[in-house]
C-alpha cells in the first residue's frame, strides 16, 4: 500500500497539523455522531472476460474467478450482481445510458439527468462540493464518439469531468489566497447584480409570451434561480477553511495527466484513487462518479504496460481467440487490482462505528455485457461497502434481466434520499431486495 | 416515398389524436384482429397475465401510457418473444403489418410531442448562432470569436440537427458559461491599453555554439562512428545555407524540407495575430520555380495553424497568422513553430551499400517485436538474434561516408536557401483602440458621464435584440453599469464591461422568437422576418440592409423578399449555412471519429482532412450554382484536392485545393453515396457495415427510417478465426432467422450495393479488410433486389434506381430542408407544405435555390 509523505501541509490560519492518515480522517468523521452515506459510481467501458469473471455459482460462498481474485480479502465487503441489463443503447455507446437510464446518442433523443446529480440534489448540499465529476479524460467529450463524463445536469447537459489528481487535491484541499478569495467575492457580487437585471427583464418578457414559448423562458428563469442559489452555496463556502489533510505525494506531474503524453497509468489510478478516499473521508463531498475507463478504447492504452499486443476494442471481440482471450483477462485483473486498492483504502479508514468502506456504496460497473462482445445485457456489475448502511452482502446473486436502475434506487433506498420523479427515465421498477 | 405512403397512415394518426374520431381502418381491420387471435387469450381481463391487458388498448396515441404499452407489444413481437413458443406462430406478413403500424404510429407520436407550434419556435441561440452574432454585433474578429464555441456547453441534437428548439435547452449550467463566455467577449471588446506585445528573434545561434559534429553514429545508439559525408546545410557566419530540408515523413508534404523548428512558448502567450519575418534568400542557380515557404504551429494538436507564404526576393519575408495561445491556461499541443521550404527532394542521399545494411537492420528490428508479440517459440526468436548480430557486425564495419550527393544530379546547379534569422512579435493590434471598442463607444474614450452610458446602450440593444428596443429595457441594461460604478467602485471601462456581459446573457439577446405581444397578429414582424432568414442562412443576426427593410416593412413583399434570399445566398456568409445544414445532415461534424484500422495504409491525417472538406465543397457548388438536388444522389463531377483524386484514382489533379474534376463511369463516384468520408463513417474502421450504410440511405435520402433492430438483434460477428466469410456471408448466417428476414428484405439491398467502396471509401471488386490480403480474396456481389422487386447487378444500376426514385428523394430532402429552416421536427400539419416543395422541386428542374425560396415564402415560415 502507499505511504503518505509524513510532510505538513500548512493550514492558511498558519498552523501546522501532522496528523498521520487515520487520524486526520477520524477528527472529521467524528464531528456528527453518525457519519454520512456517501456513492461511488466507478464506470469501466466496453466490460470484460465475463468467463474469467463471472463466479459459476451463487451464493456467499460462490468460487473466485481469476478477475475477481484481487478482491477476495474484501470478500465480505462485496456482491457481484449478475445479470444486469440496460434497455437504451449499451455496448458501445452505453456511457451515457449508464448512470440516465434513457440518454442515447439517436438523433432526436432527449437528454436527461444523471442519477448521481439526482442524488447530490438529495444529500450534497451539506458538503463544500455537491458531487465530484471524474474521468479518465478531462471535459465532457460530448459531440465526440465517446463521452468523457457519467454526469448530466436536470436540463441534460454534460458536466465536464477533472482527470488530474493533484489538481483535484488543490480544489479540494489547497486554500485560496486573500486575492483569489477577494476576486471571486467580487465576481459573485457582479454576477449577482447582473442575474437580478436579467430575471427583471425575463419576467416582463415571458408574461407577453404564449403558453408553450413561456416553458423556455421559464427554463431560463430557474437556470437563474439554481445559479443564484449554487453562487451563495458557494459564498457560504468561500470563507470557511478547507479541511486540513496531509499532502500526497504526487511525485513528478508529468505522468499524472491522462491527457498528456507519458502516462504512468498505474501511478495516476492510485493517486486518483487516494484523492476520492480523501474527498470521502473530510466530507468534502458524499456524491462521486468516475468514467474510469471510457467506451471504445479506454483512453489510455494503459493495458499495454503489461506486454499485451491488442486493443482494448480488439480483446472484446475476440472472436474466441484463446491468445486474445488470455490478453483479456490479464487486462480486467490488472484494473481490478487499482479498484481492490480503492476498496483497501476505504476500508482503511476509520469512520462512526465501522470503516468508510462500511458508510460508502461503491459500484464497479459498465454498459457492456459479459456473454460475448458487449450487448446491454448481463453487465457486469460489484456493489461494495455500505454494510453499515443496511447492505447485507450476498457474495454473488443472479438477477436475470433486472434492470441497473434497479441498483441505482437501491442506493437511493439506502441513503434515505427519496427517489426523484421519473426516476432513470422509467428504467427503474424496484430495489435490489436481496442485498437489503 | 414520403408522400405516397407514409403520409396516409401520418393523416390516420392525425385522426386517433381526435377522441371522437373513429379508429382507422388499419386498426380495425389488421391490427385488432391480430391482436385478439395471437394476444387476447392471455392479456384480458380475466387473466392479464404479467398485469398486461390488450383489450383495452386503444388506437390514440397522443395517451403516453397507450403509447408505452404499444412499444412494449412491438418489442415484444419483435423479439419474437410473444407470442409464447408453445402457441402458433403468427403470419410473418401480418406480424410484419402490425409492427410497422406500429412503429409509424409511435414516431408520429414522438414527432407531435416534440414539435411545439405551427411556424417558427421560440428557442435560444446555440452556440455557433452565439459566436457568429457577437461576432456580426460587436465587429469582432471571426478568430478572435470563434474560440468560444469551446467555453459553451454543446447542444443538443433533435431531428438531426442542433438549432432544433426542442433540444435547445437553457440550465444553471448553461447560464453560468454563457456569463464566462459574455465576460470574455466584453474583455476583448472593451480594452484599456494595449496588450503586452512579446518578440522573439532566433538566429540559429545554436548551430554556432554547438555546430553539429563531421561524423554520426552508424546507426542511432550505436557507438561506431563514421564520416558524415554530402552536407545537407552548412553554417555560415551570417547565416545557414540549406541544399535540403529535414524529413517530413509524410507523403502529402512530398517535395518539402523543415529547415527551422523551435519552441514559441514564450511568444505566443494568448491569442492573436502574430506577425512573422523571416529572413532569407535564395540562392536560385539552376532553379525557375518559384520559392515558398510553408509556415506551422502547433502541429497535429487541436489549435494547429498552416500558411504557405511565398519566398520575398527582398530577403524578409512577412506573414501575420492568427494564433491559438493556451486554452483555459493550458497548453493543447506543442507550442512549436517549424517551417518547410519547397527544395530539392534527394539531393543528400544516404550512401546505398551502408543504407542497405541499416535498412536490413530495421527489418530485424521490426521482426524481433513482432515474434515476441507473437511469442514465437525461443529458436526463432534465437535465429533472429543471430542475424541481427551479423548485421550488427556489418555496420561495425562500415567506415565509408553516411550520406553522398545524389549522383544523378548536378548539385552545383541545385537551388540553396540562406536563412538568416526568424523574427517573431504579438499580439499585433491593426489600430489602437480596435475598431469594435471605437464602434461600441461611438463618441471616444473621454466622455465618462452616465448620460454617455445609457447612449451607448440606446445604440446597441437595437441590434443586440434584432428589433427596437424598449426604453425600458435599455434603461434596465444601463442601470447595471450605473450600479457597478456607484455601487462596486468599478471604473468606467470596467462598468461597462459588465453592462455588456448582461446584454449577452439577457433573454432578448439569447432568445429568438417574437415577442409575444404581437403573437396575436395574423404574420409576424418585419424584424421577425430579418431574423429567421439570417439564422436560416447565415447562422447570424441580420445586417444593416435586412434591418432596413424591416423597418421598412418590405420583407413580405414577395420581390424583395425573393431578391434578398439571392443576394444572402451569394453572400460568403452562407457558408454557415453549408457547415450546419449539409455538415449534420451528411453527419460531417462526426467524421474521423471512425478510426481506421492499421491495415488500411492509406488512411492517413490528409486523407481524413480531405474527406471531411468534400461534403462541404460539393454542397456548397451545389447552392452557389444553383444545381439540381439529384446532384447529390449522383453526379459527373466531383469536388476533390489532390489527396482524395489519388484515393478515388483519379489522375491529373495537383494541389491541396478543391476544385471542379469532370469524372466518367470508370470511377465510380459521384453524388455523396461515393464520398469517402461518408462511407468511411457508415463502416466500423475494419469492417464495412452495410445495414449501418443502408438504414442512412433510408433514412437520410429517403425519410424512410427502417425500424429500429429489436433489442436482441445482436451484430454481425467479426470472422473468428479459422473462418473466412465475407460481410454479406455472415448476413444471410443471420437472415436465415425469419424475423430477421422481414427487416433486413427492407434494409439490405440499400447498403449491399455499397459494398464496393470498402472500410475506408476506396473502390473495390473484391473483399478486403479483417485481414482479408491479396488477390486471391472472394469476389464481391453487390447486386440485389429492392422491396418493389427491381434488381440491380451492380452500382451502377443501383445509383440509376435510386435516380429514378428522384422525386420521393425531392419529398424527403424538401423535408430536411424544412427541419432545418422551421427549427423544430416537420410533422403531419407540414404534409401540405412538403408536397408543394417537392411540386416545386419537379417543376424547377430540382434546382435548390427554387426550394430555399419556396420555404422562405411559404406562410409556414412567415407564420407567427
Amino acid at each position: 500500500m502507499r505511504r503518505f509523505s509524513s510532510r505538513t501541509f500548512l493550514k492558511h490560519a498558519g498552523i501546522t497539523l501532522a496528523l498521520p492518515w487515520l487520524e486526520a480522517g477520524h477528527a472529521a468523521a467524528d464531528n456528527s455522531a453518525r457519519p454520512p452515506g456517501r456513492a461511488v459510481f466507478c464506470y469501466f467501458g466496453l466490460g470484460l472476460n465475463g468467463r474469467d469473471f463471472t463466479p459459476a455459482d451463487i451464493g456467499p460462498d460462490y468460487t473466485a474467478t481469476p478477475i475477481l481474485q484481487p478482491l477476495q480479502p474484501l470478500r465480505r465487503s462485496f456482491t457481484v450482481i449478475s445479470g444486469l441489463k440496460l434497455t437504451h443503447s449499451g455496448g458501445h455507446t452505453g456511457d451515457r445510458t449508464f448512470l440516465t437510464g434513457t440518454n442515447t446518442r439517436t438523433a432526436g433523443g432527449t437528454l436527461r439527468v444523471s442519477c448521481d446529480q439526482e442524488l447530490a440534489a438529495a444529500v450534497g448540499r451539506q458538503t463544500r462540493f455537491p458531487s465530484l465529476v471524474l474521468g479518465i479524460k478531462r471535459g465532457t467529450g460530448f459531440g465526440g464518439y465517446y463521452d468523457q463524463t457519467l454526469s448530466w445536469t436536470p436540463s441534460g447537459t454534460p458536466i465536464p469531468s477533472e482527470n488530474r489528481p493533484h489538481v483535484l487535491f488543490d480544489q479540494l484541499f489547497r486554500p485560496e489566497s486573500a486575492d483569489t478569495l477577494d476576486a471571486r467575492e467580487a465576481e459573485f457580487l457582479r454576477r449577482a447584480s447582473i442575474l437580478d437585471s436579467l430575471r427583471t427583464e425575463a419576467r416582463q418578457y415571458s408574461n407577453a409570451l404564449g403558453a408553450a414559448d413561456r416553458v423556455r423562458l421559464d427554463e431560463y428563469l430557474t437556470g437563474i434561480r439554481d445559479l443564484e442559489r449554487r453562487m451563495q452555496e458557494e459564498k457560504d463556502w468561500l470563507r470557511k477553511p478547507k479541511p486540513s489533510v496531509a499532502s500526497l505525494e504526487f511525485g513528478k506531474e508529468q505522468g499524472l495527466d491522462p491527457d498528456k503524453s507519458g502516462l504512468e497509468y498505474r501511478r495516476y489510478q492510485r493517486l486518483m484513487y487516494d484523492v476520492i478516499a480523501l474527498a470521502l473521508q473530510t466530507d468534502s463531498t458524499r456524491v462521486v462518479s468516475y468514467l474510469a475507463r471510457m467506451d471504445g478504447s479506454d483512453g489510455t492504452g494503459a493495458w499495454r504496460d503489461q506486454g499485451n499486443p491488442y486493443n482494448y476494442h480488439e480483446m472484446t471481440h475476440h472472436g474466441e481467440d484463446p491468445d486474445k482471450l488470455k490478453w483479456f483477462t490479464q487486462a480486467d485483473i490488472w484494473y481490478m487490482e487499482d479498484w481492490a486498492y480503492f476498496l483497501n483504502r476505504l476500508q482503511s479508514i476509520q469512520a462512526g462505528d465501522g470503516t468508510l468502506l462500511d458508510h460508502t456504496l461503491v459500484a464497479w460497473g459498465s454498459s457492456g455485457g459479459t456473454i460475448n462482445a458487449h450487448h446491454n445485457h448481463h453487465l457486469p456489475t460489484i456493489l461494495a461497502g455500505g454494510s453499515r448502511l443496511g447492505i447485507r452482502h450476498q457474495g454473488h446473486i443472479n438477477r436475470e434481466d433486472i434492470r441497473l436502475g434497479n441498483l441505482w434506487a437501491t442506493f437511493f433506498d439506502r441513503l434515505n434520499a427519496p427517489l426523484p420523479p421519473n426516476f432513470q427515465g422509467g428504467e427503474a421498477d424496484g430495489l435490489i431486495t436481496e442485498l437489503i | 416515398m414520403l408522400s405516397f405512403i407514409i403520409w396516409p397512415t401520418l393523416f390516420a394518426a392525425l385522426q386517433s389524436l381526435d377522441e371522437s374520431n373513429p379508429p382507422p381502418e388499419i386498426f380495425t381491420t389488421a391490427v385488432q384482429p391480430f391482436i385478439r387471435q395471437h394476444c387476447d387469450s392471455c392479456h384480458n381481463r380475466d387473466s392479464a397475465k404479467a398485469g398486461f391487458r390488450v383489450d383495452l388498448l386503444g388506437s390514440d396515441f397522443s395517451s403516453p401510457t397507450t403509447a408505452a404499452q404499444w412499444k412494449e407489444v412491438l418489442d415484444r413481437l419483435n423479439a419474437a418473444e410473444m407470442p409464447p413458443r408453445d402457441q402458433p406462430r403468427p403470419d410473418r406478413a401480418a406480424t410484419a403489418a402490425v409492427t410497422d403500424w406500429i412503429h409509424d404510429q409511435l414516431q408520429v407520436a414522438g414527432q407531435t410531442l416534440r414539435s411545439s407550434g405551427a411556424g417558427v419556435p421560440f428557442r435560444r441561440l446555440n452556440r455557433d448562432e452565439f459566436a457568429n452574432t457577437v461576432r456580426d454585433l460587436l465587429g469582432l474578429d471571426e478568430q478572435l470569436v470563434r474560440p468560444l464555441i469551446e467555453e459553451l456547453p454543446a447542444d443538443g441534437k433533435a431531428a438531426g440537427f442542433d438549432r432544433v428548439g426542442a433540444a435547445l435547452f437553457v440550465d444553471q449550467s448553461q447560464i453560468e458559461r454563457t456569463l464566462a463566455a459574455a465576460a470574455r467577449v466584453a474583455e476583448m471588446t472593451i480594452v484599456t491599453e494595449p496588450p503586452k506585445v512579446l518578440r522573439q528573434l532566433n538566429r540559429f545561434e545554436l548551430h554556432r555554439l554547438k555546430p553539429r559534429p563531421d561524423d554520426v553514429e552508424v546507426f542511432p545508439g550505436f557507438a561506431h562512428r563514421i564520416p558524415r559525408g554530402a552536407q545537407d546545410y552548412i553554417v555560415h557566419p551570417e547565416h545557414i545555407e540549406f541544399l535540403q530540408g529535414g524529413p517530413t515523413y509524410r507523403r502529402d508534404y512530398a517535395g518539402w524540407g523543415v529547415v527551422a523548428h523551435f519552441s514559441i512558448a514564450q511568444t505566443v502567450t494568448q491569442d492573436g495575430y502574430y506577425r512573422f519575418r523571416i529572413h532569407a534568400k535564395v540562392d536560385n542557380r539552376g532553379r525557375s520555380e518559384p520559392n515558398r515557404l510553408r509556415l506551422r504551429y502547433a502541429l497535429d494538436s487541436p489549435i494547429q495553424v498552416e500558411a504557405e507564404v511565398p519566398l520575398d526576393p527582398s530577403g524578409v519575408t512577412e506573414a501575420l497568422l492568427f494564433l491559438r495561445g493556451p486554452v483555459n491556461g493550458e497548453v493543447k499541443g506543442p507550442q512549436v513553430f517549424n517551417m518547410l521550404w519547397n527544395h530539392t527532394e534527394n539531393a543528400v542521399i544516404p550512401e546505398p551499400t551502408y543504407k542497405a545494411v541499416f535498412s536490413e537492420w530495421t527489418r530485424l528490428r521490426g521482426a524481433l517485436e513482432r515474434a515476441a508479440a507473437e511469442r514465437a517459440p525461443q529458436d526463432k526468436v534465437d535465429a533472429l538474434l543471430a542475424e541481427r548480430a551479423e548485421v550488427e557486425k556489418q555496420l561495425n564495419a562500415w567506415s565509408g561516408a553516411a550520406n553522398i550527393y545524389n549522383p544523378a544530379m548536378h548539385v552545383e546547379t541545385l537551388p540553396r536557401l540562406l536563412l538568416e534569422a526568424v523574427e517573431i512579435e504579438g499580439p499585433v493590434q491593426q489600430e489602437w483602440p480596435p475598431a469594435p471598442h471605437k464602434a461600441l463607444l461611438f463618441d471616444g474614450d473621454e466622455r465618462r458621464d452616465d448620460a454617455y452610458i445609457d447612449e451607448i446602450f440606446a445604440k446597441l440593444l437595437p441590434r443586440a435584440y434584432r428589433r427596437p428596443a424598449t426604453a425600458a429595457e435599455i434603461q434596465a441594461a444601463a442601470a447595471v453599469v450605473h450600479e457597478a460604478r456607484k455601487n462596486g467602485g468599478q471604473s468606467f471601462h470596467a462598468a461597462l464591461r459588465v453592462g455588456l456581459q448582461r446584454v449577452l446573457c439577457s433573454p432578448g439577446f439569447l432568445f429568438l422568437g417574437q415577442p409575444a405581444n404581437t403573437a396575436a397578429q395574423q404574420r409576424i414582424s418585419g424584424y421577425e422576418m430579418a431574423s429567421r432568414l439570417s439564422y436560416f442562412l447565415w447562422s447570424s443576426m441580420p445586417d444593416q440592409e435586412l434591418f432596413d427593410l424591416a423597418a421598412a416593412d418590405m420583407l413580405h413583399n414577395p420581390e424583395v423578399l425573393q431578391a434578398q434570399v439571392a443576394r444572402m445566398l451569394a453572400s460568403p456568409k452562407s457558408a454557415a449555412f453549408v457547415e450546419n445544414f449539409a455538415g449534420q445532415w451528411l453527419s460531417v461534424r462526426d467524421f474521423g471519429s471512425i478510426r481506421p484500422a492499421a491495415e488500411y495504409r492509406n488512411y492517413d491525417k490528409a486523407l481524413e482532412d480531405a474527406a471531411r472538406r468534400e461534403p462541404l465543397a460539393f454542397f456548397s457548388e451545389v447552392l452557389s450554382q444553383n444545381l439540381p438536388i439529384t446532384t447529390l444522389l449522383d453526379s459527373d463531377f466531383l469536388i476533390i484536392n489532390e489527396r482524395l483524386a489519388r484515393h478515388y484514382g483519379i489522375s491529373g489533379v495537383t494541389g491541396p485545393e478543391f476544385r471542379r474534376v469532370a469524372i466518367g463511369p470508370e470511377h465510380h463516384r459521384g453524388g455523396v453515396l461515393g464520398m469517402a468520408g461518408l462511407m468511411t463513417w457508415l463502416a466500423d474502421g475494419s469492417r464495412t457495415l452495410p445495414m449501418r450504410r443502408g438504414a442512412w440511405v433510408l433514412r437520410e435520402l429517403f425519410n424512410d427510417p427502417p425500424n429500429d433492430p429489436p433489442p436482441n438483434a445482436g451484430e454481425i460477428q467479426p470472422n473468428t478465426s479459422g473462418q473466412k466469410l465475407t460481410v454479406r456471408e455472415r448476413l444471410e448466417l443471420h437472415r436465415r432467422d425469419a424475423i430477421c428476414a422481414s427487416c433486413h428484405d427492407k434494409l439490405d439491398p440499400w447498403g449491399l450495393a455499397l459494398e464496393n467502396y470498402d472500410a475506408i471509401g476506396a473502390w473495390r471488386e473484391r473483399f478486403n479488410g479483417e485481414g482479408f490480403h491479396g488477390s486471391n480474396t472472394p469476389l464481391l456481389d453487390v447486386s440485389g433486389t429492392f422491396p418493389d422487386g427491381r434488381t440491380f447487378a451492380d452500382l451502377h444500376e443501383f445509383k440509376a434506381a435510386l435516380l429514378d426514385r428522384k422525386t420521393e428523394f425531392a419529398a424527403a430532402f424538401s423535408s430536411k430542408l424544412l427541419t432545418y429552416a422551421l427549427c423544430r421536427p416537420v410533422n403531419y400539419s407540414d404534409s401540405q407544405l412538403v408536397d408543394s416543395l417537392t411540386t416545386t422541386l419537379q417543376n424547377n428542374d430540382f434546382r435548390i435555390h427554387a426550394l430555399i425560396q419556396a420555404i422562405v415564402s411559404s406562410d409556414t415560415f412567415q407564420s407567427p
